[in-house]
Protein backbone atom coordinates (compact mmCIF):
# COMPACT_ATOMS: atom_id res chain seq x y z
CA UNK A 1 0.00 0.00 0.00
CA UNK A 2 2.97 2.30 0.58
CA UNK A 3 5.87 2.25 -1.88
CA UNK A 4 8.91 4.47 -1.53
CA UNK A 5 10.78 4.24 -4.80
CA UNK A 6 14.34 5.48 -5.43
CA UNK A 7 14.07 8.18 -2.81
CA UNK A 8 16.77 10.84 -2.77
CA UNK A 9 17.03 13.23 0.11
CA UNK A 10 19.87 15.46 1.20
CA UNK A 11 20.03 18.16 3.82
CA UNK A 12 21.88 21.49 3.67
CA UNK A 13 22.23 21.11 -0.09
CA UNK A 14 24.92 23.13 -1.84
CA UNK A 15 26.81 23.87 1.37
CA UNK A 16 29.94 22.37 2.85
CA UNK A 17 27.76 20.52 5.35
CA UNK A 18 25.75 18.77 2.68
CA UNK A 19 24.44 15.49 4.05
CA UNK A 20 22.99 13.01 1.66
CA UNK A 21 20.80 10.85 3.89
CA UNK A 22 18.74 8.75 1.50
CA UNK A 23 20.35 7.52 -1.70
CA UNK A 24 18.18 5.41 -3.92
CA UNK A 25 16.13 4.33 -0.91
CA UNK A 26 13.39 1.76 -1.45
CA UNK A 27 10.79 0.49 0.98
CA UNK A 28 7.51 -1.29 0.42
CA UNK A 29 4.92 -1.66 3.17
CA UNK A 30 1.98 -3.99 2.68
CA UNK A 31 -1.57 -3.51 3.80
CA UNK A 32 -2.09 -4.51 7.43
CA UNK A 33 1.59 -4.73 8.33
CA UNK A 34 2.90 -3.50 11.69
CA UNK A 35 6.45 -2.41 10.93
CA UNK A 36 8.86 -1.57 13.73
CA UNK A 37 11.76 0.68 12.71
CA UNK A 38 14.92 0.75 14.81
CA UNK A 39 18.27 2.47 14.33
CA UNK A 40 20.71 4.80 16.00
CA UNK A 41 20.31 8.55 16.19
CA UNK A 42 20.74 10.14 12.78
CA UNK A 43 19.99 6.92 10.96
CA UNK A 44 17.03 8.56 9.23
CA UNK A 45 14.09 7.05 11.14
CA UNK A 46 12.29 10.30 11.85
CA UNK A 47 13.20 11.69 8.43
CA UNK A 48 11.58 8.63 6.92
CA UNK A 49 8.29 9.42 8.64
CA UNK A 50 8.66 13.09 7.69
CA UNK A 51 9.05 12.11 4.05
CA UNK A 52 6.01 9.85 4.20
CA UNK A 53 3.66 12.39 5.80
CA UNK A 54 5.01 15.35 3.84
CA UNK A 55 6.73 17.33 6.59
CA UNK A 56 9.80 16.99 4.37
CA UNK A 57 9.84 17.02 0.58
CA UNK A 58 11.75 14.40 -1.32
CA UNK A 59 14.46 15.60 -3.71
CA UNK A 60 13.85 12.82 -6.18
CA UNK A 61 11.98 9.54 -6.42
CA UNK A 62 8.38 8.59 -5.94
CA UNK A 63 6.03 7.87 -3.05
CA UNK A 64 3.01 5.76 -3.91
CA UNK A 65 0.25 5.47 -1.31
CA UNK A 66 -2.89 3.43 -2.03
CA UNK A 67 -1.82 3.39 -5.71
CA UNK A 68 -1.67 7.16 -5.79
CA UNK A 69 1.39 9.29 -6.36
CA UNK A 70 1.59 11.49 -3.26
CA UNK A 71 5.21 12.62 -3.78
CA UNK A 72 4.31 16.27 -4.01
CA UNK A 73 1.00 16.41 -2.17
CA UNK A 74 1.02 19.00 0.66
CA UNK A 75 1.31 17.57 4.15
CA UNK A 76 -2.21 18.38 5.31
CA UNK A 77 -3.75 16.52 2.35
CA UNK A 78 -1.67 13.42 3.04
CA UNK A 79 -2.64 13.60 6.69
CA UNK A 80 -6.31 13.15 5.80
CA UNK A 81 -5.61 9.43 5.57
CA UNK A 82 -2.37 9.23 7.56
CA UNK A 83 -2.20 9.76 11.34
CA UNK A 84 0.89 10.34 13.39
CA UNK A 85 1.69 10.31 17.09
CA UNK A 86 4.77 12.25 18.15
CA UNK A 87 7.23 11.70 20.95
CA UNK A 88 6.08 14.89 22.70
CA UNK A 89 2.68 14.25 24.36
CA UNK A 90 1.65 17.89 23.94
CA UNK A 91 1.73 17.71 20.14
CA UNK A 92 -1.20 15.38 19.66
CA UNK A 93 -3.97 17.22 21.47
CA UNK A 94 -5.36 20.72 21.83
CA UNK A 95 -4.69 21.54 25.51
CA UNK A 96 -7.27 24.29 26.05
CA UNK A 97 -10.14 22.18 24.70
CA UNK A 98 -11.81 19.39 26.68
CA UNK A 99 -11.33 15.67 26.06
CA UNK A 100 -14.81 15.60 24.55
CA UNK A 101 -14.06 18.45 22.14
CA UNK A 102 -10.71 16.97 21.16
CA UNK A 103 -12.28 13.60 20.42
CA UNK A 104 -15.13 15.16 18.50
CA UNK A 105 -12.67 17.00 16.24
CA UNK A 106 -10.58 13.86 15.77
CA UNK A 107 -13.63 11.78 14.79
CA UNK A 108 -14.40 14.33 12.08
CA UNK A 109 -11.02 13.84 10.41
CA UNK A 110 -11.35 13.29 6.67
CA UNK A 111 -14.74 15.03 6.63
CA UNK A 112 -15.26 18.78 6.16
CA UNK A 113 -14.95 21.04 9.20
CA UNK A 114 -18.00 23.19 8.48
CA UNK A 115 -20.38 25.34 10.48
CA UNK A 116 -22.22 22.45 12.09
CA UNK A 117 -21.87 22.09 15.81
CA UNK A 118 -18.75 20.45 17.16
CA UNK A 119 -18.89 18.27 20.28
CA UNK A 120 -22.64 17.78 20.00
CA UNK A 121 -24.40 16.02 22.89
CA UNK A 122 -25.45 13.23 20.55
CA UNK A 123 -21.79 12.19 20.20
CA UNK A 124 -21.33 11.77 23.92
CA UNK A 125 -22.06 8.06 24.16
CA UNK A 126 -19.89 7.18 21.19
CA UNK A 127 -16.99 9.22 22.50
CA UNK A 128 -17.40 7.76 25.97
CA UNK A 129 -17.07 4.29 24.48
CA UNK A 130 -13.93 5.26 22.64
CA UNK A 131 -12.32 6.83 25.70
CA UNK A 132 -13.19 3.74 27.77
CA UNK A 133 -10.85 1.80 25.47
CA UNK A 134 -7.94 3.67 27.07
CA UNK A 135 -8.67 2.07 30.44
CA UNK A 136 -7.47 5.17 32.28
CA UNK A 137 -10.77 6.31 33.78
CA UNK A 138 -10.84 9.32 31.46
CA UNK A 139 -14.41 8.52 30.41
CA UNK A 140 -15.56 10.23 33.61
CA UNK A 141 -13.51 13.34 32.84
CA UNK A 142 -14.83 14.11 29.36
CA UNK A 143 -15.38 17.79 30.15
CA UNK A 144 -11.95 18.32 31.70
CA UNK A 145 -9.53 20.48 29.75
CA UNK A 146 -6.68 18.42 28.32
CA UNK A 147 -4.14 20.80 29.88
CA UNK A 148 -4.91 19.17 33.24
CA UNK A 149 -3.98 15.67 32.08
CA UNK A 150 -0.62 14.01 32.77
CA UNK A 151 1.81 13.27 29.95
CA UNK A 152 0.85 9.60 29.91
CA UNK A 153 -2.88 10.38 29.76
CA UNK A 154 -2.33 12.95 27.03
CA UNK A 155 -0.28 10.58 24.95
CA UNK A 156 -2.92 7.86 25.30
CA UNK A 157 -5.54 10.38 24.16
CA UNK A 158 -3.29 11.46 21.27
CA UNK A 159 -3.09 7.85 20.14
CA UNK A 160 -6.84 7.40 20.39
CA UNK A 161 -7.39 10.64 18.46
CA UNK A 162 -4.99 9.44 15.80
CA UNK A 163 -6.70 6.10 15.30
CA UNK A 164 -10.41 6.80 15.91
CA UNK A 165 -11.02 8.14 12.41
CA UNK A 166 -9.56 4.87 11.06
CA UNK A 167 -6.80 6.31 8.90
CA UNK A 168 -5.18 4.06 6.31
CA UNK A 169 -1.74 4.44 7.86
CA UNK A 170 -0.56 5.10 11.40
CA UNK A 171 2.89 6.54 12.07
CA UNK A 172 4.27 6.26 15.61
CA UNK A 173 7.33 8.39 16.19
CA UNK A 174 8.89 7.05 19.43
CA UNK A 175 5.52 7.69 21.02
CA UNK A 176 6.44 6.06 24.34
CA UNK A 177 9.89 7.64 24.75
CA UNK A 178 8.74 10.53 26.96
CA UNK A 179 6.78 8.34 29.36
CA UNK A 180 7.79 6.58 32.56
CA UNK A 181 8.35 2.79 32.32
CA UNK A 182 4.87 1.90 33.59
CA UNK A 183 2.98 4.35 31.36
CA UNK A 184 5.23 3.34 28.51
CA UNK A 185 4.28 -0.30 28.96
CA UNK A 186 0.59 0.53 29.22
CA UNK A 187 0.94 2.64 26.09
CA UNK A 188 2.49 -0.20 24.09
CA UNK A 189 -0.23 -2.64 25.16
CA UNK A 190 -2.80 -0.03 24.20
CA UNK A 191 -1.12 0.54 20.86
CA UNK A 192 -1.23 -3.13 20.03
CA UNK A 193 -4.87 -3.39 21.04
CA UNK A 194 -5.95 -0.33 19.05
CA UNK A 195 -3.94 -1.30 15.98
CA UNK A 196 -5.59 -4.73 16.05
CA UNK A 197 -9.08 -3.34 16.77
CA UNK A 198 -8.91 -0.80 13.97
CA UNK A 199 -6.85 -3.03 11.63
CA UNK A 200 -4.39 -0.35 10.66
CA UNK A 201 -1.17 -0.48 8.74
CA UNK A 202 1.39 0.86 11.20
CA UNK A 203 4.97 2.10 11.14
CA UNK A 204 6.48 2.48 14.60
CA UNK A 205 9.85 3.92 15.51
CA UNK A 206 11.32 2.83 18.81
CA UNK A 207 14.58 2.81 20.71
CA UNK A 208 13.39 0.02 23.00
CA UNK A 209 14.91 -3.21 21.73
CA UNK A 210 12.43 -5.12 23.88
CA UNK A 211 9.44 -3.42 22.28
CA UNK A 212 10.92 -3.87 18.82
CA UNK A 213 11.03 -7.62 19.32
CA UNK A 214 7.77 -7.98 21.23
CA UNK A 215 5.50 -5.97 18.97
CA UNK A 216 4.82 -5.85 15.25
CA UNK A 217 5.22 -8.40 12.52
CA UNK A 218 8.16 -6.87 10.69
CA UNK A 219 11.35 -5.26 11.94
CA UNK A 220 13.47 -2.87 9.88
CA UNK A 221 16.81 -1.50 11.02
CA UNK A 222 18.10 1.68 9.46
CA UNK A 223 21.70 2.86 9.36
CA UNK A 224 22.80 6.05 7.66
CA UNK A 225 19.79 6.08 5.41
CA UNK A 226 19.81 2.49 4.28
CA UNK A 227 18.10 -0.67 5.44
CA UNK A 228 20.54 -3.04 7.11
CA UNK A 229 18.00 -5.50 8.44
CA UNK A 230 14.50 -6.38 7.30
CA UNK A 231 12.86 -9.42 8.84
CA UNK A 232 9.24 -10.40 9.12
CA UNK A 233 6.93 -12.95 10.72
CA UNK A 234 8.67 -16.13 11.89
CA UNK A 235 12.13 -14.82 11.26
CA UNK A 236 11.32 -11.80 13.40
CA UNK A 237 10.00 -13.96 16.22
CA UNK A 238 13.27 -15.87 16.28
CA UNK A 239 15.22 -12.64 16.66
CA UNK A 240 16.96 -12.26 20.04
CA UNK A 241 17.86 -9.02 21.79
CA UNK A 242 21.55 -9.88 21.52
CA UNK A 243 21.26 -10.29 17.73
CA UNK A 244 19.99 -6.74 17.40
CA UNK A 245 22.53 -5.39 19.85
CA UNK A 246 25.41 -7.10 18.06
CA UNK A 247 24.25 -5.62 14.79
CA UNK A 248 23.92 -2.23 16.45
CA UNK A 249 27.45 -2.29 17.81
CA UNK A 250 29.03 -3.60 14.63
CA UNK A 251 27.46 -0.71 12.71
CA UNK A 252 28.41 2.06 15.06
CA UNK A 253 32.08 1.06 15.07
CA UNK B 1 -25.60 58.18 37.63
CA UNK B 2 -24.73 59.76 34.31
CA UNK B 3 -21.10 58.97 35.02
CA UNK B 4 -21.86 55.25 35.35
CA UNK B 5 -24.10 55.29 32.25
CA UNK B 6 -21.42 57.00 30.19
CA UNK B 7 -18.82 54.49 31.35
CA UNK B 8 -21.05 51.56 30.37
CA UNK B 9 -21.88 53.13 27.00
CA UNK B 10 -18.21 53.73 26.23
CA UNK B 11 -17.33 50.26 27.50
CA UNK B 12 -19.93 48.59 25.29
CA UNK B 13 -18.93 50.70 22.31
CA UNK B 14 -15.30 49.61 22.57
CA UNK B 15 -16.13 46.03 23.60
CA UNK B 16 -16.70 45.27 19.92
CA UNK B 17 -13.04 46.20 19.37
CA UNK B 18 -11.98 44.04 22.32
CA UNK B 19 -13.93 41.04 21.00
CA UNK B 20 -12.30 41.44 17.59
CA UNK B 21 -8.81 41.66 19.05
CA UNK B 22 -9.55 38.72 21.38
CA UNK B 23 -10.06 36.53 18.31
CA UNK B 24 -6.42 36.93 17.32
CA UNK B 25 -4.89 37.48 20.77
CA UNK B 26 -6.75 34.74 22.64
CA UNK B 27 -7.94 32.32 19.98
CA UNK B 28 -5.12 32.48 17.42
CA UNK B 29 -2.65 33.49 20.16
CA UNK B 30 -0.78 36.08 18.18
CA UNK B 31 -0.64 39.84 18.61
CA UNK B 32 -1.91 41.32 15.36
CA UNK B 33 -0.90 44.94 14.87
CA UNK B 34 -3.19 45.38 11.85
CA UNK B 35 -5.71 46.65 14.43
CA UNK B 36 -4.27 50.15 14.48
CA UNK B 37 -4.92 50.41 10.74
CA UNK B 38 -8.13 48.42 10.40
CA UNK B 39 -9.91 50.30 13.20
CA UNK B 40 -9.61 53.74 11.47
CA UNK B 41 -10.21 51.95 8.14
CA UNK B 42 -13.63 50.85 9.39
CA UNK B 43 -14.17 54.35 10.74
CA UNK B 44 -13.32 56.11 7.48
CA UNK B 45 -15.27 53.66 5.32
CA UNK B 46 -18.22 54.12 7.68
CA UNK B 47 -17.89 57.90 7.66
CA UNK B 48 -17.67 58.14 3.87
CA UNK B 49 -20.59 55.75 3.41
CA UNK B 50 -22.67 57.85 5.83
CA UNK B 51 -21.78 61.03 3.96
CA UNK B 52 -22.84 59.31 0.74
CA UNK B 53 -26.14 58.60 2.45
CA UNK B 54 -25.99 54.80 2.40
CA UNK B 55 -28.41 52.92 4.69
CA UNK B 56 -26.95 51.99 8.09
CA UNK B 57 -26.83 48.18 7.57
CA UNK B 58 -24.91 48.70 4.33
CA UNK B 59 -22.53 51.11 6.09
CA UNK B 60 -21.76 48.48 8.72
CA UNK B 61 -21.37 45.77 6.10
CA UNK B 62 -18.94 47.89 4.07
CA UNK B 63 -16.84 48.63 7.15
CA UNK B 64 -16.76 44.93 8.07
CA UNK B 65 -15.74 43.95 4.53
CA UNK B 66 -12.96 46.56 4.46
CA UNK B 67 -11.53 45.17 7.71
CA UNK B 68 -11.88 41.62 6.41
CA UNK B 69 -9.78 42.57 3.38
CA UNK B 70 -7.14 44.20 5.61
CA UNK B 71 -6.91 40.90 7.52
CA UNK B 72 -6.47 39.02 4.27
CA UNK B 73 -3.59 41.33 3.30
CA UNK B 74 -1.84 40.67 6.62
CA UNK B 75 -2.26 36.92 6.32
CA UNK B 76 -1.10 37.05 2.71
CA UNK B 77 2.09 38.82 3.81
CA UNK B 78 2.57 36.11 6.44
CA UNK B 79 1.71 33.01 4.48
CA UNK B 80 2.65 33.77 0.89
CA UNK B 81 5.57 36.14 1.35
CA UNK B 82 6.65 34.43 4.61
CA UNK B 83 7.06 37.68 6.55
CA UNK B 84 7.03 37.37 10.36
CA UNK B 85 3.52 37.73 11.84
CA UNK B 86 4.36 40.80 13.94
CA UNK B 87 6.05 42.55 11.03
CA UNK B 88 3.19 41.69 8.64
CA UNK B 89 0.77 43.45 10.96
CA UNK B 90 3.00 46.52 11.19
CA UNK B 91 3.32 46.67 7.40
CA UNK B 92 -0.44 46.48 6.81
CA UNK B 93 -1.03 49.03 9.56
CA UNK B 94 1.42 51.50 7.98
CA UNK B 95 0.06 50.91 4.51
CA UNK B 96 -3.50 51.49 5.70
CA UNK B 97 -2.53 54.98 6.85
CA UNK B 98 -2.24 56.00 3.21
CA UNK B 99 -5.27 53.97 2.17
CA UNK B 100 -7.34 55.72 4.85
CA UNK B 101 -6.19 59.11 3.53
CA UNK B 102 -7.13 58.10 -0.02
CA UNK B 103 -10.59 56.89 1.06
CA UNK B 104 -11.18 60.21 2.89
CA UNK B 105 -10.02 62.02 -0.25
CA UNK B 106 -6.89 63.37 1.42
CA UNK B 107 -8.72 64.78 4.40
CA UNK B 108 -7.39 63.81 7.79
CA UNK B 109 -10.71 64.33 9.51
CA UNK B 110 -14.38 64.19 8.62
CA UNK B 111 -17.07 65.81 10.78
CA UNK B 112 -20.41 64.01 10.68
CA UNK B 113 -22.48 66.43 12.75
CA UNK B 114 -25.08 66.94 10.03
CA UNK B 115 -25.34 63.26 9.12
CA UNK B 116 -27.90 60.80 10.42
CA UNK B 117 -26.14 57.87 12.08
CA UNK B 118 -27.21 54.76 13.94
CA UNK B 119 -27.11 56.72 17.17
CA UNK B 120 -29.07 59.75 16.00
CA UNK B 121 -31.92 60.22 18.44
CA UNK B 122 -35.30 59.49 16.81
CA UNK B 123 -38.12 61.93 17.52
CA UNK B 124 -39.87 59.64 20.02
CA UNK B 125 -36.85 59.78 22.34
CA UNK B 126 -36.51 62.91 24.43
CA UNK B 127 -33.12 64.55 24.99
CA UNK B 128 -33.04 63.34 28.59
CA UNK B 129 -33.46 59.78 27.42
CA UNK B 130 -30.63 59.86 24.86
CA UNK B 131 -28.26 57.98 27.12
CA UNK B 132 -30.77 55.19 27.70
CA UNK B 133 -31.45 55.02 23.98
CA UNK B 134 -27.73 54.63 23.26
CA UNK B 135 -27.34 52.09 26.02
CA UNK B 136 -30.24 49.97 24.74
CA UNK B 137 -29.05 50.12 21.17
CA UNK B 138 -25.48 49.17 22.09
CA UNK B 139 -26.66 46.34 24.34
CA UNK B 140 -28.58 44.83 21.42
CA UNK B 141 -25.68 45.20 18.96
CA UNK B 142 -23.05 43.89 21.37
CA UNK B 143 -25.25 40.98 22.44
CA UNK B 144 -25.97 39.93 18.85
CA UNK B 145 -22.29 40.06 17.97
CA UNK B 146 -21.30 38.22 21.13
CA UNK B 147 -23.79 35.42 20.48
CA UNK B 148 -22.63 35.14 16.86
CA UNK B 149 -18.98 34.80 17.92
CA UNK B 150 -19.90 32.34 20.69
CA UNK B 151 -21.88 30.26 18.22
CA UNK B 152 -19.07 30.32 15.65
CA UNK B 153 -16.52 29.10 18.21
CA UNK B 154 -18.65 26.02 18.95
CA UNK B 155 -18.88 24.96 15.31
CA UNK B 156 -16.38 22.55 13.81
CA UNK B 157 -14.72 25.36 11.89
CA UNK B 158 -14.59 27.64 14.92
CA UNK B 159 -13.24 24.89 17.14
CA UNK B 160 -10.48 24.27 14.59
CA UNK B 161 -9.65 27.97 14.77
CA UNK B 162 -9.01 27.47 18.51
CA UNK B 163 -6.83 24.48 17.69
CA UNK B 164 -4.85 26.60 15.22
CA UNK B 165 -3.87 28.86 18.12
CA UNK B 166 -3.52 26.05 20.63
CA UNK B 167 -1.55 23.46 18.67
CA UNK B 168 -0.98 24.35 15.00
CA UNK B 169 0.51 20.92 14.31
CA UNK B 170 -2.79 19.27 15.22
CA UNK B 171 -4.64 21.23 12.51
CA UNK B 172 -2.35 19.66 9.92
CA UNK B 173 -2.68 16.34 11.76
CA UNK B 174 -6.44 16.46 11.27
CA UNK B 175 -5.92 16.98 7.55
CA UNK B 176 -6.77 20.67 7.38
CA UNK B 177 -4.88 23.58 5.86
CA UNK B 178 -3.38 25.59 8.72
CA UNK B 179 -2.92 28.69 6.53
CA UNK B 180 -6.62 28.92 5.71
CA UNK B 181 -7.46 28.99 9.42
CA UNK B 182 -4.90 31.71 10.10
CA UNK B 183 -6.41 33.72 7.25
CA UNK B 184 -9.91 33.13 8.57
CA UNK B 185 -8.92 34.24 12.07
CA UNK B 186 -7.16 37.38 10.92
CA UNK B 187 -9.88 38.46 8.51
CA UNK B 188 -12.72 37.77 10.92
CA UNK B 189 -10.91 39.62 13.69
CA UNK B 190 -10.12 42.65 11.54
CA UNK B 191 -13.64 42.68 10.10
CA UNK B 192 -15.06 42.99 13.62
CA UNK B 193 -12.43 45.60 14.53
CA UNK B 194 -13.39 47.70 11.49
CA UNK B 195 -17.04 47.31 12.43
CA UNK B 196 -16.13 48.70 15.82
CA UNK B 197 -14.39 51.64 14.11
CA UNK B 198 -17.58 52.40 12.18
CA UNK B 199 -19.67 52.22 15.38
CA UNK B 200 -17.30 54.56 17.20
CA UNK B 201 -17.36 57.12 14.41
CA UNK B 202 -21.16 56.98 14.37
CA UNK B 203 -21.26 57.65 18.08
CA UNK B 204 -18.64 60.42 18.21
CA UNK B 205 -19.74 61.86 14.84
CA UNK B 206 -16.18 62.74 14.04
CA UNK B 207 -13.58 60.82 12.06
CA UNK B 208 -9.91 61.49 12.60
CA UNK B 209 -6.99 59.80 10.89
CA UNK B 210 -5.24 59.16 14.21
CA UNK B 211 -8.26 57.32 15.62
CA UNK B 212 -6.49 53.96 15.67
CA UNK B 213 -3.44 55.16 17.52
CA UNK B 214 -2.90 53.07 20.66
CA UNK B 215 -6.04 50.99 20.06
CA UNK B 216 -4.20 47.69 20.33
CA UNK B 217 -3.03 48.40 23.87
CA UNK B 218 -6.51 49.64 24.82
CA UNK B 219 -8.05 46.42 23.51
CA UNK B 220 -5.40 44.22 25.11
CA UNK B 221 -5.78 46.02 28.44
CA UNK B 222 -9.54 45.38 28.28
CA UNK B 223 -9.07 41.71 27.44
CA UNK B 224 -6.52 41.12 30.18
CA UNK B 225 -8.63 42.99 32.74
CA UNK B 226 -11.69 40.94 31.81
CA UNK B 227 -9.57 37.85 32.09
CA UNK B 228 -8.41 38.72 35.60
CA UNK B 229 -11.92 39.71 36.64
CA UNK B 230 -13.63 36.53 35.45
CA UNK B 231 -10.73 34.11 35.72
CA UNK B 232 -12.35 31.75 38.21
CA UNK B 233 -15.65 31.58 36.37
CA UNK B 234 -16.59 29.66 33.25
CA UNK B 235 -17.24 32.92 31.41
CA UNK B 236 -16.76 32.86 27.68
CA UNK B 237 -14.04 34.78 25.87
CA UNK B 238 -16.54 37.35 24.58
CA UNK B 239 -18.06 37.93 28.02
CA UNK B 240 -14.58 38.59 29.40
CA UNK B 241 -13.88 41.06 26.60
CA UNK B 242 -17.15 42.96 27.24
CA UNK B 243 -16.72 43.19 31.01
CA UNK B 244 -13.03 43.98 30.60
CA UNK B 245 -13.85 46.80 28.23
CA UNK B 246 -16.34 48.32 30.68
CA UNK B 247 -13.88 47.93 33.54
CA UNK B 248 -11.17 49.60 31.47
CA UNK B 249 -13.43 52.56 30.63
CA UNK B 250 -14.30 52.81 34.31
CA UNK B 251 -10.61 53.02 35.25
CA UNK B 252 -10.00 55.68 32.61
CA UNK B 253 -13.05 57.73 33.61
CA UNK B 254 -12.09 57.48 37.29
CA UNK B 255 -8.57 58.63 36.54
CA UNK B 256 -9.89 61.60 34.58
CA UNK B 257 -12.37 62.41 37.36
CA UNK B 258 -9.43 62.43 39.74
CA UNK B 259 -7.92 65.20 37.60
CA UNK B 260 -5.41 63.09 35.68
CA UNK B 261 -4.30 65.13 32.70
CA UNK B 262 -5.66 63.53 29.47
CA UNK B 263 -2.13 63.40 28.05
CA UNK B 264 -1.26 60.89 30.77
CA UNK B 265 -3.90 58.41 29.59
CA UNK B 266 -1.67 56.38 27.31
CA UNK B 267 0.86 55.77 30.06
CA UNK B 268 -1.94 54.88 32.42
CA UNK B 269 -3.32 52.34 29.93
CA UNK B 270 0.07 50.67 29.73
CA UNK B 271 0.25 50.57 33.54
CA UNK B 272 -3.23 49.04 33.77
CA UNK B 273 -2.23 46.48 31.18
CA UNK B 274 0.94 45.50 33.03
CA UNK B 275 -0.81 45.35 36.41
CA UNK B 276 -3.68 43.27 35.08
CA UNK B 277 -1.26 40.91 33.35
CA UNK B 278 0.98 40.48 36.39
CA UNK B 279 -1.93 39.92 38.81
CA UNK B 280 -3.36 37.00 36.87
CA UNK B 281 -3.32 34.05 39.30
CA UNK B 282 -1.27 31.75 37.06
CA UNK B 283 1.24 34.51 36.47
CA UNK B 284 1.55 35.28 40.17
CA UNK B 285 2.36 31.69 41.06
CA UNK B 286 5.24 31.43 38.65
CA UNK B 287 6.40 34.91 39.59
CA UNK B 288 6.60 33.96 43.27
CA UNK B 289 8.31 30.72 42.31
CA UNK B 290 10.91 32.60 40.31
CA UNK B 291 11.56 34.91 43.26
CA UNK B 292 12.17 31.93 45.52
CA UNK B 293 14.39 30.26 42.97
CA UNK B 294 16.68 33.22 42.54
CA UNK B 295 16.97 35.43 39.51
CA UNK B 296 15.34 33.30 36.88
CA UNK B 297 13.44 36.18 35.39
CA UNK B 298 14.08 35.62 31.73
CA UNK B 299 12.91 32.04 31.71
CA UNK B 300 10.19 32.45 34.29
CA UNK B 301 8.44 35.33 32.61
CA UNK B 302 8.49 33.53 29.28
CA UNK B 303 7.12 30.43 30.93
CA UNK B 304 4.37 32.19 32.80
CA UNK B 305 3.27 33.93 29.62
CA UNK B 306 2.71 30.58 28.00
CA UNK B 307 0.75 29.36 31.01
CA UNK B 308 -1.43 32.41 31.22
CA UNK B 309 -2.35 32.07 27.57
CA UNK B 310 -2.93 28.38 27.73
CA UNK B 311 -5.33 28.12 30.62
CA UNK B 312 -7.93 30.40 29.19
CA UNK B 313 -10.33 29.80 26.44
Amino acid sequence: MLHLQNIQKSFHSNTLNELSLFNNFNLCINEGEFVVVVGSNGSGKSSLLNLIDGQLDIDDGKILFMNQDISHLPSFKRRQSISRVYQDPSLGTSPSLTIFENMSLALNKGKPYNLSRCAHVSQRDVIKQYVTLLNLGLEDKLDVSVSWLSGGQRQALSLLMAVCSQPKLLLLDEHTAALDPKSSQHMMKLTQKLVEDFKMTTVMITHQIKDALEYGDRCVMLHEGSIVLDVSDEQKHKLQPKDLLTLFHSLSL
Amino acid sequence: MNFILDVIIQGLLYSVLAMGVALTFKVLRSADLTVEGSFPLGAVVGAMALIEGFPIPLVLLLAFTAGWLAGIVTSWLQLVLKIQPLLSGILTMSGLYTINLIIAQNRSNLPLFQTTTLFTRPSWVSIDQTRFYHLGLLLVIVLILKLLIDWFLTTKKGMMLSVAGDNPLLVVGLGENLGSYQTLGLSLSNGIIALSGALVVMMTRFYDLSLGFGMLVVALASIVMGDSLLKSTTAKLTTMAIFGSILYRFSVASALALRLHPSGLRLMTVLIFVIALVFQPSHMQSFIKSMKGGWGFATSSKHSKIISFKHTK
